[in-house]
């Protein structure tokens, strides 16, 4: 076996360039679709994590007719005494917060500009907050008893050239079917990242919310986040909430699922029209190999090599040819998407509207993992050998005597 | 004791509706420690003939008997094996492999058979035909001379019965020629293997201890000779 390996090397030498450009495709295909797989992954998860975190959570508890599109201040569709809720669920160890949030929709006025917005109503201290916590670009986050202040998010803050201190005008729906209108003082400004939710939501304290938008000791629903998503069935079954409805996160999400599902079936082809280009190089390749080679196959038949030896040689070559592109394209793909999964891909605001089940960053960061590598690898390799396995055939198949008077 | 019997041997080629008859029933047989040489125009059928002896081609009627086993039953691995252990080829175009060094090339046939302690046979090979100091040398690096001595040590590689020899010196100058031919027959006489020749260069025929002339697909006249 180590004859036809050492064959194999020495006829791949033969013609550097051509072999050198055979395995590069391979290793083109194989950093490209490592790139790409950890791209959709890393667009897909972190579609799915924002949503979770900026709208949905892991669980969510509200009424029965409450539909979060509508953002329906009706007592019917509301959630009484929140904060009871919440805090017997946060006694939950697997759960990392539990928070009661109004969502009012509702109009920002501000010299000549109206803009319409979506008011959430939160609990300044929970750790559901977290994210806007951490995204504070200026000013200070809010407080329980603040009964004017409000965040606002910095793509709004800059479009309107506002900063803490600021004020603002907000009309707002009202549980009786009118609107009220306030003053507000901005507190600070904060960013998630999000442009299309950070420009149409601003944050007021929950106390507030409900006393502007009257609905007492009311909630649109309770936001629920998990130190661990795999927990999402068991705490779903130990939360007690009669009358209400309890949804996971796949059940809130069944859009980002479903167009994650589309993804990967877009990949698959993606993948095939990859591979297949790649494929057809490496068959080019050998098949002129064979062509060349025609009177050394005559030869080798001659001094009695086996038809199956002569295929082992071609399909070795194309084992060579394989693992040096797929080596190569590891090493060009796997810095690649780790450098991008840490600085991300700027897109800047993609349109999608504040309550829109479907959140965007600005960036995207791939997201490759371990399983993908493998996968993208083998498929690869996989798909070389095969290429080679015509050729190597054909070859196996010359009859020593017409390939010994071949020309070539 | 017989090396090679060939028994109303017929070789149609046919390409397209034109069918050539290469060898028109043809008997001969070949002893142990023969110097023969097949010679006769172009298109008389003494390549064809070479090639059915080597068991590189099957002839469309008659029977091919090698070292007492009829090749002509054979399937195709089972003449790669039989070729493998019993016959060596010498070509007209130095056929080598020109990947493989010249040591590597003599190793060749012996690695095919399966032979891992061979380093002092190849060595005793390339010796003989003069070549120890080139073993590392590849095809492209030597004269064409010398790549057909290598060739020659590659087909008495594995102790064949029989080394089949294609018009060897048709690309050889004189003096590669001759000395070429000159290894050949102290092997024939040394070692006893026996050598046939397709050809019609005089510098071989010379050697030759049998010449078989051939004519229009027919053994014309068979007759022994005294070889130089």
């Amino acid at each position: 076996m180590n004859y036809i390996l050492k064959m194999s090397f020495r006829n791949l030498m033969r013609n550097k360039r051509r072999s050198v450009f055979s395995a590069l495709a391979i290793a083109i295909g194989t950093a490209l679709l490592l790139f790409m797989s950890a791209t959709i992954r890393g667009e897909m998860r972190g579609s799915l994590d924002l949503t979770i975190n900026l709208r949905t959570g892991h669980l969510q508890i509200h009424a029965e007719d409450y539909k979060d599109a509508n953002m329906s201040l009706k007592r019917a569709d509301m959630i009484e005494a929140p904060l009871d809720i919440s805090n017997q669920i946060e006694e939950i160890p697997q759960v990392k917060a539990a928070s009661p949030r109004l969502n009012i929709s509702g109009i920002l006025a501000f010299k000549n500009e109206t803009i319409g917005v979506q008011i959430i109503g939160i609990d300044p201290p929970s750790a559901a907050n977290a994210i806007y916590k951490d995204g504070m670009v200026s000013g200070e986050f809010l407080t329980s008893d603040d009964r004017e202040g409000v965040l606002i998010g910095l793509p709004l803050a800059e479009s309107l050239d506002l900063g803490p201190g600021d004020s603002i005008d907000l009309i707002l729906n009202t549980s009786e079917g009118d609107t009220d209108e306030q003053r507000f003082t901005i507190r600070g400004v904060y960013t998630t990242n999000t442009p299309g939710y950070d420009k149409a939501t601003i944050f007021m304290p929950l106390e507030k919310a409900q006393t502007i938008s009257r609905t007492e000791n009311h909630a649109s629903m309770i936001y629920i986040l998990l130190y661990e998503m795999d927990d999402t069935a068991a705490v779903k079954a130990a939360i007690h909430a009669p009358g209400y409805i309890i949804e996971d996160w796949e059940e809130l999400n069944k859009l980002i699922i479903l167009v994650e599902q589309l993804s990967n079936a877009m990949m698959f082809f993606f993948n095939l029209m990859v591979l297949g280009v790649t494929s057809t190089v490496i068959m080019n390749t050998l098949l002129m190999a064979v062509y060349e080679r025609t009177r050394e196959m005559g030869i080798l038949g001659a001094l009695g090599m086996k038809g199956k030896q002569i295929r082992s040689l071609f399909l070795t070559e194309a084992t060579l040819l394989a693992l040096g592109g797929v080596i190569v394209g590891l090493a060009i793909g796997v810095p690649l998407v780790l450098y991008y999964a840490q600085v991300g891909f700027f897109f800047g605001d993609l349109g999608i509207s504040a309550n829109s089940s479907f959140m965007l960053g600005n960036s995207i960061y791939p997201h490759p993992t371990v399983g993908d590598v493998i996968s993208v690898s083998l498929a690869a390799f996989l798909i070389t050998i095969l290429s080679g396995y015509y050729p190597a055939t054909q070859a196996s198949k010359l009859e020593p005597v017409e390939a010994l008077h071949s020309n070539n | 004791m017989e090396v090679a019997k060939l028994t109303d041997i017929t070789r149609v080629y046919k390409i397209g509706e034109v069918e050539t008859h290469a060898l028109r029933g043809v008997d001969l047989t070949i002893g142990e420690k023969e110097f023969t040489t097949l010679v006769g125009p172009s298109g008389s059928g003494k390549t064809t003939l070479l090639q059915l002896i080597g068991c590189l081609d099957m002839p469309t009627s008659g029977k091919v008997f090698i070292n007492g086993q009829e090749a002509t039953s054979m399937n195709r691995n089972q003449r790669a094996d039989l070729r493998k252990g019993t016959i060596g080829f010498i070509f007209q175009f130095f056929a080598l492999v020109p990947t493989l060094t010249a040591y590597e090339n003599v190793e060749l046939p012996l690695l095919l058979m399966g032979e891992k302690n061979h380093k002092g046979r190849v060595m005793e090979l390339l010796d003989a035909v003069d070549l120890s100091d080139r073993a590392g040398h590849r095809p492209d690096q030597l004269s064409g001379g010398q790549q057909q001595r290598v060739a020659v040590a590659r087909a008495l590689a594995t102790n064949p019965k029989l080394i089949l020899a294609d018009e060897p010196t048709a690309n050889l100058d004189t003096e590669n020629g001759t000395q070429v031919m000159e290894i050949m027959a102290k092997l024939n006489k040394e070692t006893g293997v026996t050598f046939v020749f397709a050809t019609h260069d005089p510098r071989v025929i010379k050697y030759a201890t049998r010449v078989v002339s051939l004519q229009d697909g027919l053994i014309k006249k068979d007759e022994k000779v005294n070889g130089k």
